[in-house]
């Protein structure tokens, strides 16, 4: 994990002592969240605890400043409730608005509330943090996406980018399996759909048990995986998923020839600052917050398991 | 560290000293709590700053990271919120800091001043701190930042410097820009004599003599490494009651919570200590938890003080205060782990590594 270079520092007190500089400061105060207001809400799922929420900046110049990449995320604020940390589901050129898909959990404060709001709800959002996906390496590459569930979030930020007319001739070919339990249970089902029917891009849906009106594919994700055979040549993967996904997707991955360099994974922690500061988001000596939340496969081998 | 100047007060005039400080300035310094537990708070008198304290139970951390701080208020309407910002924090000296105690500020200062985000409520409060650290000659029993390489007499990082000479006499030695901008208050005393001179050299000379082999603290962040699966965190999470006693009482540990403080439409979002002794620390809304059992806690503990943080910080989050050995209800002691720590190394099986 630590250099070469980092391991032979002396971490003595009283060697290499450095004076502190106690003048530095900043008049950014990264705890004020940006004003923004709610344009649409959008019931994703049949269950109805999963929401897309499309939010516009009150001062347009804060998009601007909100500058991110694909895969990082922000924080939610809503005054009086709290703050949760979601990853940002539409692409950097979506430059009026961005939008969060967010599931609702009976022990969470903030999405409950969230998904009690209706458009013109003011709220704030923090950010944008982490690093999001590796874009400079995946140019000129066959891009392989998978993901189960609701995880899709990021990745469906990703499929937008990618599919951006100034973007798409920057990557090969584009791969997407994509599961969900039910057909009632897929995210973005107007936008899939419209991606199934283009050339440009393969999408391959499918979802746990056969359901009546489904014509897609049945099975799990790892066995579609095995089935469709995406080739590891010249290839990124992003892979985002529920654990029990990743733990089986993961081998069949390897069995294909997928390179744990060139695999990617998101994870999801409880956070706080967002900003590497409160403590409570490291695997091991990795913050998710400000070092994630990607990680190539390789680089969360070499982690604890603690996640 | 160049030295401007050295006065000498005597010890009935300390009180005149302290009073002279706290014109225009918050003072925190250690005192007595009504249950007459040595403690850092802020003074309300300056007889009530207490010398015979060594290391005051509660550290001066709230200084620049207090208990309970407001980020910003706020007002709600329907379809409308007002964000207000906290007003700018008033001059304040730190006084009386134990020489661990102000690494451990500089251990707060790396973490809160780092990018990506350096962070701004608490780097407004340390650019307006002086910090008067003092010198001792004597450990309580707990103490071992000697181990850790820190002399007890030592001034680096100190905006002036306290001292102790015989009779109770105090030299102030006055370090940088900010301890020579509290002139006013030590400008009455006289400046030190050549007896006084060499009685602080002697007894630098002597602290110094007295750190014989710190801890090799690389050695222990290499160790760390290679025992994550080690069934030593089977064992020293036993006795631990999850109290969470020895992190809000370490002068470096520096987790905290977001929480809402909310009364109608009106409210503010604070900053509140926290520990990763907790259960719910790090427990996701889906009920998941990556920490599930005081185990992974205990382990999560030693790994930031001395692994996590050297690896990103070169610097340890433990200064050897020893606060949290005096606290533990299960007598816990983080020395004894040390040393287990740095002897598992040699008997660490692969299977032991992450």
């Amino acid at each position: 994990m630590t250099s070469p270079r980092r391991r032979s520092h002396k971490i003595e007190f009283n060697h290499g002592w450095t004076p502190m500089n106690t003048d530095k400061t900043t008049k950014t105060n990264p705890y004020i969240p940006y004003p923004v207001t709610i344009e649409r809400v959008i019931v994703e799922n049949e269950a109805r605890d999963i929401k897309t929420f499309r939010l516009v900046f009150q001062n347009p110049e804060d998009r601007k400043r909100f500058d991110f990449r694909v895969g990082q995320f922000a924080e939610l604020s809503l005054l009086g409730f709290g703050e949760s940390p979601i990853g940002i589901a539409s692409s950097p050129l979506d430059r009026d608005y961005v939008e969060f898909t967010v599931k609702q959990y009976p022990a969470g404060v903030v999405t409950t509330e969230l998904h009690n709001a209706e458009p013109g709800r003011p709220m704030g959002i923090r950010g944008p943090m982490g690093n999001g996906y590796p874009i400079e390496k995946m140019a000129g590459k066959n891009i392989v996406i998978i993901s189960g569930g609701f995880a899709v979030t990021t990745l469906r930020a990703m499929i937008r980018y990618l599919l951006h007319p100034d973007i798409r001739s920057s990557v090969k070919n584009i791969t997407v399996i994509y599961g969900a339990r039910s057909p009632g249970e897929l995210c973005y089902k107007e936008e899939f759909a419209e991606w199934s029917k283009r050339k440009d891009i393969a999408v391959i849906l499918t979802v746990d048990n056969q359901a009546p009106e489904w014509k897609g594919r049945v099975g799990f994700v790892p066995a579609v995986v095995a089935d469709v055979k995406p080739s590891p040549l010249d290839a990124v993967c992003l892979i985002c998923g529920p654990p029990v996904m990743l733990k089986y997707t993961i081998p069949e991955l390897t069995k294909l020839g997928f390179k744990s360099e060139d695999t990617y994974l998101s994870f999801e922690m409880r956070m706080k600052c967002g900003i590497g500061k409160c403590g409570r988001c490291n695997i091991g000596p990795k913050y998710v917050c400000i070092d994630g939340p990607v990680f190539s496969l390789a680089e969360v081998s070499a982690l604890p398991a603690e996640y | 560290m160049i030295t401007k100047e050295i006065r000498i007060i005597p010890p009935a005039e300390m009180p005149v000293f302290v009073g002279a400080l706290m014109q225009g300035r918050k003072v925190l310094a250690p005192t007595r709590n009504d249950d007459g537990l040595c403690v850092f708070a802020w003074l309300t008198a300056p007889e009530h700053a207490d010398w015979a304290c060594e290391i005051p139970r509660v550290p001066p951390k709230q200084a620049f990271l207090p208990r309970t701080e407001v980020l910003f208020r706020y007002h709600r309407e329907k379809g409308k919120e007002t964000v207000s910002p906290p007003a700018p924090p008033e001059p304040q000296v730190v006084l009386g800091l134990h020489p661990c105690d102000v690494q451990a500020v500089k251990v707060l200062d790396t973490v809160f001043s780092a990018e990506p985000s350096p962070d701004q409520p608490y780097l407004a409060r340390r650019a307006v701190t002086t910090l008067i650290g003092r010198g001792f000659a004597d450990d309580e029993s707990f103490v071992f930042c000697r181990e850790l390489g820190i002399d007890p007499m030592d001034n680096r990082d100190c905006d002036a410097f306290l001292v102790p000479l015989a009779a109770g006499r105090m030299a102030l030695e006055i370090l940088t820009d900010k301890g020579a901008a509290l002139k006013q208050a030590y400008e009455r005393f006289p400046p030190a004599g050549a007896g006084d001179l060499a009685a602080i050299a002697e007894a630098r000379k002597l602290s110094a003599a007295r750190i014989t082999q710190p801890l090799d603290m690389a050695a222990i962040q290499r160790n760390l490494e290679t025992i994550f699966n080690s069934d030593l965190w089977d064992r020293i999470h036993e006795p631990c009651v999850g109290c969470g006693a020895c992190a809000f009482l370490c002068p470096t540990c520096h987790c905290f919570d977001i929480q809402e403080e909310t009364r109608g439409m009106d409210g503010a979002r604070v900053r509140v200590w926290d520990t990763c002794q907790f259960d719910l620390f790090t427990r996701h809304a889906s009920g998941h938890n990556p920490r599930t059992s005081q185990k992974e806690r205990s382990r999560q503990r030693i790994m930031h003080k001395f692994s996590y943080g050297v690896g990103r910080f070169h610097i340890p989050f433990c200064v050897g205060c020893g606060r949290c050995i005096a606290v533990c209800p299960a007598h816990n002691d983080v020395r004894q782990i040390l040393k287990e720590i740095h002897d598992l190394a040699k008997t660490a099986k692969p299977q032991d590594r992450v």
